[in-house]
């Protein structure tokens, strides 16, 4: 039975067209996936139907009426709420406080006797929040959710908010519940969870609307999918009659392979050597306690856990961001038979490291630079005539961030909120490009070309969909929001890369781009931690995996030799109970 | 003890031009808008108080008896128009049109200060100490009272005025309906758009509201704490810097403001009050002036540092269109 329509929807944001004459309909009581990939229009499309934008022509049809939904309270009245992927809910209110906002006291009268199953007798219906608590509650056991009223949100997890907004939603009592990417930042326990809930409102005969590019998830959860690519409609498909290959291919529109290559080399030498860890966080708990492992160079060391289990925290610690540690963190910088430059040393370091005889020429002989003036130095070092003997062995323990930065250790996080940190929304992407490198350039005046050359290289390489290079950051969608931060990390030639999460939210394409980046730059000689959240990429990708649990470490595992389950038994293994 | 008393009665009188500037400012930021134009809102107000006063003034036959409801009534409906209008045209800008919050704000002080000083100094000001002095005290007997009465209720209207409208901006804030949705607003105006609540209406609402409110408080300084002296009315905009800080030192929350308002007002007049009982040190005065920006600054600090809980509401000074990106 058909319950909502989409005609001819076409929306523009400036010069992107976001959907264009995109046309198809929603069963009553199915639950249907929107799969497209990132910047595919599928968010906009459901933006509309949920009251947030307004569409620039076509109709959206509900019950075979053609309806305008002006406001997300229009749509509320239609029966339609949406659970955003970046939540809608007042940090500094209570769960419940969130639940009755903007309803009057007419609107919940009807949803108690909703909830009551019968119109209610009494004349004055108190509509205090503690009353509407009961009855959120009431609802609630029904769906089989927990629900503390009195919890305020920003001592929720980021799973205990999305509850909340279905649970917002549901005592509305919408008939239709659009979820955008409700997985993102989701654990496995969690999604489940989610899913179990998604199928007990199936079974209550409401409609659900998921919002995706996980090819799994729709396999798991949906009766049929809508495929959209590039702000298009492509087909419509019933989920039990397509593979995930095929999916893939609609979505992409072209074949992609789902393997992730994982390039076999022997790894090249210690690169980075850490002792004795031990993390204190901003509150002076402990983080990370007592962290010893090596990485090489030609490796990809993967970090798992749960989350909050330290994986921050170790990143911090190794880029010199967090303050209160102890323990040594030693990197090896592959020095040996490079030529010195000025770039870290200045003059009198490197005459007083030639005193030392720590450098060679070409042909094996010692340098001595007694008796050279400095423009002499100077020529040799910028001929690259002086040689390094052996690596460099420098302690981190106490170096500055910047310092570290410049030593080529270089951390790329990508946040929840990737404008937060990193980059700046309101500015170009060539600025964004500069904010990395501005320090550089010689002179007060900011050389734009390098940057715009690798923000072209950039968009062209990682195929990051942009009107032009001075599109604000904040027009382009999440995921050519990340393709850019992460690639920016890359691009600056690191000797140890540190990433986490770099493909939170990523579409396929973007992903595999990023594995493969990644896969490139281990190739290249780059030592590098990844933390991830997927299982399957862990072990596809990596060399090696580091399981944190609660701070300290579980059991660092061969990626070849292991299997998801053991991962996961060391993930939830307290380190005293496997000790017993 | 005399001192004490004038003292202290003289701190309320002042506290209350305060009291409105903040609790309008309040009623602003809790919906996210950081109204900078308080300063110029207050001499608006001031503006219409004074018409107000005058059209009454010029309505009586020359020397008949002031009447003492209409003394305080007309200047205030006027300064309430005043203050709204300054209110509406705030946020026709950030809201309608939309502009940055601190430019408009700071424009319209600008605008609100040379508008009102320009034509309050063109008006004419016969009879006018006199109405200031039939406004004087809301209860005439209040020296019956003693000392009590002499700080409490040897006040005007707009001191009770003030007080009432503070808690009643407490209670609505708190603990109605209303308040949880404008809250929600100033909050996180995308939250509250997606739980079907009118942001741009409540911001308009809220801010006109508080534009009144703030109007209210320029009228009071001008038409009592003064007297009609207009000439040397100047300084009614640093009432209106010094109620920004108040909202900071009372935490967002109208009751407090009542205190800070009493304390700031104690810190301002009493340079002026101690003066010459200081003698000779005349630079003291100084010091004592410069006290309430002090303690403004000191308690900003300390705010900061210390109280996580009490922060400015988290989409304060941010504009909402739905449509962003």
């Amino acid at each position: 039975m058909e319950y909502i329509r989409f005609e001819n929807i076409t929306k523009i944001f400036g010069e992107t067209i976001a959907n264009s004459n995109v046309s198809f309909s929603i069963n009553k009581g199915e639950v249907l996936s929107i799969l497209g990939e990132n910047g595919s229009g599928k968010t906009t499309l459901l933006n509309v139907l949920g009251g947030i934008y307004q569409q620039d022509s076509g109709k959206v049809y509900v019950n075979g009426e053609e309806v305008v939904i002006h406001s997300p309270k229009d749509a509320y009245d239609h029966g339609i709420g949406m659970v955003h992927q970046h939540y809608k809910l007042v940090e500094a209110f209570s769960a419940i406080e969130n639940v009755v906002l903007g309803l009057s006291k007419q609107a919940l009268k009807k949803i108690y006797e909703r909830i009551d199953g019968e119109p209610t007798k009494k004349r004055f219906v108190r509509c205090s929040i503690s009353q509407s608590a009961q009855y959120a509650k009431k609802m609630c056991d029904h769906y089989g959710f927990a629900f503390d009223p009195n919890k305020k949100i920003y001592d929720m997890s980021v799973s205990e908010k999305q509850t909340l907004e279905i649970i917002k939603a549901l005592f509305r009592g919408v008939d239709t519940l659009i979820l955008d990417e409700p997985t993102a930042v989701l654990t496995i326990q969690e999604i489940k969870h989610l899913f179990t809930v998604v199928k007990n409102m199936k079974k209550d005969g409401k409609t659900v609307i998921i919002i995706t590019h996980k090819l799994n998830e729709v396999k798991e959860i949906s009766d049929r999918v809508v495929v959209m690519r590039k702000g298009e409609y492509i087909d419509t498909v019933n989920t039990k009659d397509v593979d995930e290959e095929t999916l893939a291919e609609m979505m992409v529109g072209k074949k992609i392979d789902l393997d992730i290559h994982r390039s076999d080399i022997p790894p090249s030498g210690e690169r980075l050597i850490v002792e004795h860890l031990t993390v204190n966080d901003r509150e002076g708990n402990v983080a990370l306690k007592d962290i010893n492992f090596t990485l090489f160079g030609s490796e990809i060391l993967g970090i798992a856990g749960v989350s909050n289990s330290g994986q921050r925290e170790l990143l911090e610690a190794i880029s010199g961001l967090a303050k209160d540690r102890e323990g040594n963190i030693t990197f090896i910088n592959p020095k040996e038979g490079k030529p010195v430059t000025f770039f870290h040393k200045d003059i009198k370091q490197i005459k007083a490291l030639a005193e030392q005889g720590k450098f060679h020429y070409e042909d094996g002989s010692p340098v001595s630079l007694k008796g050279k003036t400095i423009k002499e130095i100077t020529k040799l070092v910028n001929e690259g005539k002086i040689l390094f003997y052996e690596n460099e062995i420098i302690d981190l323990t106490n170096k500055e961030p910047l310092e570290i930065r410049n030593l080529g250790i270089k951390l790329s996080f990508v946040p929840e909120d990737r404008l937060g940190m990193g980059l700046v929304g309101n500015m170009n992407l060539v600025d964004n490009m500069l904010l990395r490198s501005y320090r550089k350039g010689k002179g007060r005046i900011l050389k734009k070309e390098k940057s715009k050359e690798l923000a072209e290289r950039i968009v062209e390489e990682l195929d990051v969909k942009t009107p032009n290079l001075s599109a604000r950051v904040a027009e382009l969608s999440g995921g050519n929001i990340q393709k850019l931060l992460v690639g920016r990390e890359i691009s600056s030639r690191p000797k140890i890369l540190m990433v986490a999460y770099p493909v939170r939210g990523l579409d396929i394409n973007s992903s595999y781009l990023i594995y493969k980046l990644l896969d490139e730059q281990k190739q290249k000689g780059t030592a590098i931690i990844y933390v991830g959240e997927d299982l399957d990429v862990l072990l596809a990708l990596t060399d090696r995996i580091l399981v944190l649990s609660g701070g300290e470490i579980a059991g660092i595992v061969d990626s070849r030799k292991t299997t998801k389950e053991k991962i996961g038994m060391l993930m939830s293994a307290k380190k005293g109970e496997s000790d017993a | 003890m005399n001192y004490v008393v004038s003292f202290l009665s003289l701190a309320i009188k002042f506290a209350t031009v305060f009291l409105f500037g903040a609790t309008g400012e309040i009623i602003n930021q809790k919906s996210g808008h950081l109204n900078m134009g308080t300063p110029g809102i207050m001499y608006l107000g001031a503006l219409g108080g004074i018409i107000g006063e005058r059209i009454y003034l010029d309505s009586i036959p020359a020397g008949a008896p002031l009447n003492p409801f209409m003394i305080v009534f007309l200047p205030l409906i006027f300064s309430i128009l005043f203050g709204a209008i300054g209110g509406a045209v705030f946020s026709f800008f950030t809201v309608t049109l939309h502009c940055n919050q601190n430019v408009t704000g700071l424009t319209l002080t600008t605008f609100g200060v040379g508008l009102a000083c320009f034509f309050i100094g063109t008006m004419d000001t016969s009879r006018m100490p006199e109405a200031g002095l039939a406004m004087q005290h809301a209860f005439p007997n209040y020296a019956a009272a003693g000392w009590f009465g002499e700080i409490f209720f040897s006040q005007s209207w707009f001191t009770y005025l003030g007080v009432v409208v503070a808690i009643v901006a407490a209670i609505i804030l708190k603990y109605t309906r209303v308040g949880l949705n404008l809250r929600a607003v100033g909050e996180n105006a995308s939250a509250a758009d997606s739980a079907g609540i009118n942001v741009n209406r409540y911001r308009y609402i809220s801010t006109i509201i508080g534009g009144a409110i703030t109007g209210i408080g320029g009228a009071f300084y001008e038409l009592d704490n003064v007297k009609g002296m207009f000439n040397v009315a100047d300084g009614v905009d640093a009432f209106g810097w010094l109620a920004l800080c108040i909202v900071i030192f009372s935490m967002w929350k109208p009751l407090i403001a009542i205190g800070a308002s009493f304390l700031f007002a104690c810190l301002s007049i009493a340079p002026t009050f101690f003066a010459p009982y200081l003698g000779g040190a005349g630079y003291v005065s100084y010091i004592l002036k410069l006290t309430p920006y002090l303690a403004t600054v000191i308690i900003l600090i300390i705010v900061s540092i210390y109280d996580k809980k009490n922060q400015p509401p988290a989409n304060l000074g941010v504009s909402y269109f739905r449509e962003d990106r």
